[in-house]
């Protein structure tokens, strides 16, 4: 068995922000179940996939043909942004457009991060279309051990 | 350009989901633009065929999970893309060019010499 996805994958939008992974990462915090992610009719761009470990997550953002150059993230406390634009250049002169489907414009999402950022180690590497953030929590909110000392 | 509706796909390995690359196409005097998303396929992975004037593009990705890190949360998965595309009588199947660029797969099919439209050097 074999799942078709029939049609745009991820029709695009421009202004549609930051509501499920927020919602999941408060769920996982409080200790419920795991996520689990509602199809919503207007996904926001770009699509992200988030790992988490006791270091901190680990986003990869889906965003096929974007030049690197024209992305930028950020981190400031416990919030990310991404921002940039897609696939803006026009048709060259002479050609018809026959079909269009893929998303083209400028985007930006920001996330909510579940702990304060280590933003200085804040890491982003680009391949074949996809973006990935690794954002350390920052050094203060790392559980440390407690030695107990002996009276 | 026609769309043909997708062949029942290939069994895609270990049950993966096969998805349909969203897809722009352009035309100029020269030739067909297909510009189509495969996010996370490179040049190894990446396959365009013609047979008997259907296009066939096919990509594959693999879920590049972080080691040590459990999953929060999923937008977009990874497998197989696939989409057929009917070409016009027109076009020169031997000349078709296709290259991949982050995570775009672009195929250049040039139309025959003999119906490019041609200025005709009117004489008085």
């Amino acid at each position: 068995m074999y799942e078709l996805t029939i049609g745009p994958r991820n029709p695009w939008t421009v202004f549609d922000e930051l509501e499920s992974i927020q919602a999941d990462m408060n769920r996982i915090l409080s200790g419920a179940e795991a996520p689990r992610f509602a199809r919503r009719a207007r996904p926001a761009y770009p699509p992200l996939n988030v790992w988490a470990s006791a270091d901190g997550l680990v986003i990869d953002a889906e965003m096929p043909g974007v030049d690197p150059q024209d992305v930028e993230v950020s981190a400031v406390g416990d919030e990310l942004s991404l921002r940039g634009k897609v696939n803006a250049q026009e048709p060259a002169e002479g050609e018809t457009v026959l079909r269009r489907e893929r998303p083209a414009g400028e985007f930006q999402r920001t996330l909510q991060l579940p702990f304060r950022a280590n933003t200085g180690a804040v890491k982003a590497t680009f391949k074949n279309g996809i973006l990935r953030i690794s954002i350390p929590r920052s050094e203060e909110e790392k559980p440390r051990k407690i030695a107990i000392e002996a009276n | 350009m026609n769309e043909t509706h997708p062949n029942p796909p290939v069994p895609a390995p270990e049950n993966e989901p096969v998805y349909v690359p969203r897809a722009d196409v352009r035309e100029s005097a020269e030739g067909f633009t297909v510009v189509a998303d495969m996010p996370g396929a490179d040049e190894k992975s990446v396959e365009a065929t013609v047979q008997n004037r259907v296009l066939t593009i096919e990509g594959w990705t693999k879920a590049e999970k972080p080691q040590g890190h459990e999953e929060l949360g999923r937008e977009f998965g990874a497998g197989r893309f696939r989409r057929d595309f009917t070409l016009p009588d027109a076009v020169d199947p031997d000349r078709i060019q296709a290259r991949v660029k982050n995570g775009v797969l672009t195929v250049s099919i040039p139309k025959k010499d003999e119906v490019k439209a041609r200025k005709i050097q009117v004489t008085g």
